[in-house]
């Protein structure tokens, strides 16, 4: 019984979330459905774990049941709020009717793809949720905090080793990366707060919800970007039968999964943007941006990168395309001038040709690597992306024309070209480069990517596939059924 | 994008599955097209499937100074190990290493050293087991050390280190042209690729940064086969439905891709049920601690619970040491399994200042490392003329003694 207690704290955040989603897009169509279930969980866990961290930083202990007692009450709120909206939204039910309307085999293809996403649940739920803590950087930086705070139930800090050393009354801890960000070890926090006990497989169970809920929200967000269910199915088993998420879900601990799935999310929100023409979904993809700088140092890469296809989103093509080319010459000349700067709280900033120094993400020297058939051949060897790379490389260059005339499938090609460039300077222009000869790090790099890529493909895809002579619907794109 | 039409759909199925057999058949036909121009023979004779790590002409030099003998890797993995008495054990890969020999039938070592004092060594793991690594030794023969070993019981699984030893008088030098794991039959590369591609492999402490498949020893990925396979049928289905309606050519388009991707998938959906089955068998039933003693680093899990039943710290440091770099994990995993013990790893620092040990605190040092002594009688921990503390020993699990600081130090 105690074992359903992790269930129960995942289930709130997850209902709260899915309920307040529900209220910015109402409606009972399958596509409804899956984004307010999908975006709902990501939605959910990031309110849940900044409610952890309030009580964290006010001071307020350890306490399951208030925060527990506030996703209820907002759940309670959002279902009253949206009971008296729906009475006015349609209840097309998209999926129904486009069950009648389709082929016995297309409607077969449909049930069979189905149970082989369901089969994959169940392979990593049954995975992790037998096998104890596995995986590495979750023993070195991602459990350590929860477990501390969890088993002492109080929320003691973690310092640098001199820090520790320097402190007589060890009343704090130490690891190696114990300035890492906190997302994590909150989530974690959160699910077992309800048990008071550290456990090494119960802590694991937001990964499988992390993996279940990219399903719904794939499969909205292909919906809304113009796929029929069957086409959005294939879609949402295409990112869930990509190894290297699997894994990441079976052997649950590491915050790569957080960061593509937030990432995935964040683009996925502003895919919902360009296809409901609605500006509150580039906020909320805004705020899953932000929550990528929350989860991992990389994360506040991506949350520019995110920022970048927000900007791209709203500005008209030719302004972005100035944007860029003005932030680049720019770039390259506040690196020739030199800057260095301490900005209180902050911390250092310096650029030079030398290298840079920024807050969060670290000091790496400017170095040009030869990694290219380094990364090549880990993407393509191994099997842990099946033949994504190749096929999104082609679908992304026939889809330029479409990124030119169209502002979602436009963000969409912004959003993966930024990411590319982004993991092309950290690897191929910095010091982090020596890295990548080991396959310690190359993949897990590339999982945000490769979310972000599948998340906004249906986008980029109708928009290549539409007619050339026909503008972009200037109403709200409802799915089809 | 839309589903097929409901009329006249079927030619352009037909014509999609009969792209896609033709692709695959293509793709196969230039693979092994490419295996027979690479290598000069369809089916070659000599098998030149080496494995994991490139152990070819690894040179490695050996030099004696008195009892001592330093094995030098040159190319292609520089490095040196010493070794002192009358027997080392030299890596010829720096070691301890891991190379993945399932399917590897026997083993040959080419040496310019020959002689029955010196043999071919290495430790070896069982594929999907936690057992420990077996050893096995090869004497070498006048051309150097050969050994069949694909009959050997549960052979298969993961070489650990390997090595060179030699147990009589050491020569100045010893030059290794050729160590190699090879395939015990002449099978051609389809073939190797054939099991590789279906082998299943359980999870291993890599699989978080890269879970491998394929072993391929530089030949084309099952993934990028595929494609090219799925590349060549799409081009061939463009071509023979071009007067199909668009949207009917899309979705065979699409059903080609999917049908690819289904085929990887599926391959991946059965290595991950055997893991499953495997996961299962191992831990089903069992309760948390349980699952953490029978895991691999079980007996870390266990000094850890040790520790904090027999601490009573309150608070107290545990501080942990070792000076072997690849203690790094059973330090780590054992600091994790203290909290909320305050463990602090000194193995950046090594040694103990006396102004951070403060009486009651814990010491665990790990796998005995050389500089580290104890003096039961006088209670005092040394570091190698560095420092000493005052220190009784609490407990010895063999691979750890764990001490409690006590007072006043010496």
């Amino acid at each position: 019984m105690n074992a359903l207690l992790p269930v129960v704290s995942i289930a709130l955040s997850w209902l709260a979330g899915a309920l307040v989603v529900r209220l910015l897009l109402p409606g009972r169509s399958d596509a409804h459905l899956a984004v307010q279930l999908g975006y709902g969980f990501f939605a959910g866990m990031a309110l849940t774990v900044a409610l952890v961290a309030g009580f964290r930083i006010l001071g307020l202990g350890m306490h399951w049941l208030p925060v527990a007692g506030i996703l209820v009450a907002l759940s309670a709120a959002a279902l009253f709020q949206g009971r008296r909206r729906a009475a006015g939204t349609d209840s097309a039910g998209g999926l129904r009717a486009w069950m009648s309307g389709a082929g016995r085999w297309q409607v077969g293809l449909l049930i069979a793809l189905a149970a082989w996403v369901l089969a994959r649940v169940l392979l990593v739920g049954l995975e992790a949720g037998l096998r104890p803590l596995y995986a590495w950087d979750g023993w070195m930086h991602w459990s350590p905090k929860a477990k501390v705070w969890i088993e002492t139930g109080q929320w003691l800090e973690f310092v640098s080793r001199s820090g520790w050393l320097n402190d007589a009354s060890r009343s704090a801890y130490t690891i190696r990366n114990w300035s890492y960000p906190e997302f994590v070890p909150l989530v974690q926090t959160w699910v077992l707060l309800p048990l008071e006990r550290w456990d090494p497989v119960t802590f694991g169970y937001p990964w499988i919800a992390v993996f279940v809920a990219l399903v719904p929200a794939a499969y909205g967000t292909a919906r809304f970007s113009g796929f029929s269910p069957l086409a959005a199915l294939l879609t949402a088993w295409l990112l869930v039968s990509l190894p290297f998420v699997h894994v990441h879900a079976a052997l649950p601990g590491y915050a790569d999964l957080w960061l593509g799935a937030y990432v995935g999310a964040a683009a996925g929100s502003l895919m919902l943007a360009a296809s409901l023409r609605q500006l509150r979904w580039v906020l909320i993809a805004a705020v899953f941006g932000v929550v990528c700088a929350w989860i991992k140092v990389p994360g506040a890469a991506w949350m520019l990168v995110v920022l970048g296809g927000v900007l791209a989103y709203l500005l008209p093509a030719r302004v972005t395309g100035l944007l860029v080319a003005g932030a680049f010459v720019a770039l390259a000349v506040v690196l020739l001038i030199g800057v260095d700067l301490r900005i209180p709280g902050a911390g250092r900033v310096a650029l030079s040709t030398a290298g840079f120094d920024l807050p969060v993400i670290g000091q790496y020297d400017w170095q040009f690597n030869r990694v290219f058939a380094v990364i090549l051949g880990q993407l393509l060897q191994g099997g842990n992306w099946h033949f994504l790379w190749p096929a999104c490389v082609i679908v992304y260059m026939i889809g330029i024309p479409a990124a030119i005339r169209d502002a979602g499938a436009r963000a969409a090609w912004l959003l993966a070209a930024l990411g590319a460039c982004f993991l092309f300077a950290a690897f191929v222009l910095t010091s982090r480069g020596a890295a990548i000869e080991s396959t310690q790090i190359t993949h897990r790099a590339f999982l945000p990517l490769a979310i972000l890529a599948v998340m906004t493909l249906p986008a980029l895809v109708t928009a290549t596939l539409r007619p050339k002579g026909r503008a972009e619907s200037p109403t709200r794109n409802e799915p089809d059924s | 994008m839309r589903d097929l039409p409901e009329q006249g759909w079927m030619p352009v199925v037909l014509a999609g599955i009969s792209a896609l057999l033709a692709g695959y058949v293509l793709a196969a036909l230039a693979i092994t097209g490419m295996a027979w121009f690479a290598s000069g023979q369809l089916f070659p004779e000599e098998p030149l499937r080496i494995a994991g790590a490139d152990l070819r002409a690894q040179q490695v030099r050996a030099t004696r100074d008195g009892d001592s003998l330093t094995i030098t890797g040159l190319e292609p993995n520089p490095g040196r190990q010493e070794y002192l008495g009358e027997s080392g054990f030299g890596f010829l890969v720096l070691g301890p290493t891991q190379v993945d020999v399932s399917g590897y039938g026997f083993v040959r070592c080419d040496c310019i050293r020959q002689g029955t004092d010196t043999s071919l060594r290495f430790f070896w793991q069982q594929a999907g087991t936690d057992e420990p690594a077996r050893p096995t030794s090869i004497p070498f023969g006048p051309g150097g050390a050969f050994a069949r070993l694909g009959d050997r019981p549960g052979w298969g699984g993961t070489v650990f280190e390997l090595g060179v030893l030699i147990e009589g008088p050491l020569d100045s030098a010893m030059t290794v042209e050729a160590l190699e794991l090879h395939g015990d039959s002449a099978w051609s590369r389809l073939r190797w690729h054939w099991s590789d591609w279906w082998s299943i492999e359980p999870w291993s402490l890599r699989s978080i940064n890269s879970h491998s498949l394929d072993s391929h020893n530089g030949s084309l990925p099952l993934a990028v086969v595929v494609f090219i396979a799925t590349l060549l049928a799409v081009g061939i289905f463009l071509l023979i439905s071009r007067r199909a309606p668009g949207r009917s050519r899309l979705s065979g388009l699409v059903a080609m891709v999917a049908l690819s991707w289904l085929l990887l998938d599926a391959r991946w959906m059965l290595d991950q049920a055997a893991q499953s089955r495997l996961t299962w068998e191992t831990h089903a039933g069992k309760i948390a601690a349980e699952r953490l003693l029978d895991a691999r680093y079980g007996p870390i899990y266990q000094l850890a619970r040790r520790i904090r039943e027999a601490d009573g710290a309150d608070g107290r440091a545990v501080f942990l040491i070792s000076d072997r770099p690849d203690s790094r994990f059973l330090i780590e995993r054992l600091t994790f399994h203290l909290f909320p013990e305050n463990p602090f790893n000194l193995a950046a620092r090594f040694w103990l200042l006396r102004r951070h040990a403060s009486p009651g605190d814990l010491v665990v040092v790990l796998e005995n490392p050389a500089a580290v002594s104890h003096d039961r009688e006088n209670s005092v921990l040394s570091w190698a003329n560095r420092g000493r503390i005052c220190a009784t020993r609490l407990m010895d699990e063999g691979f750890a003694q764990v001490y409690r600081v006590c007072s006043p130090h010496p």
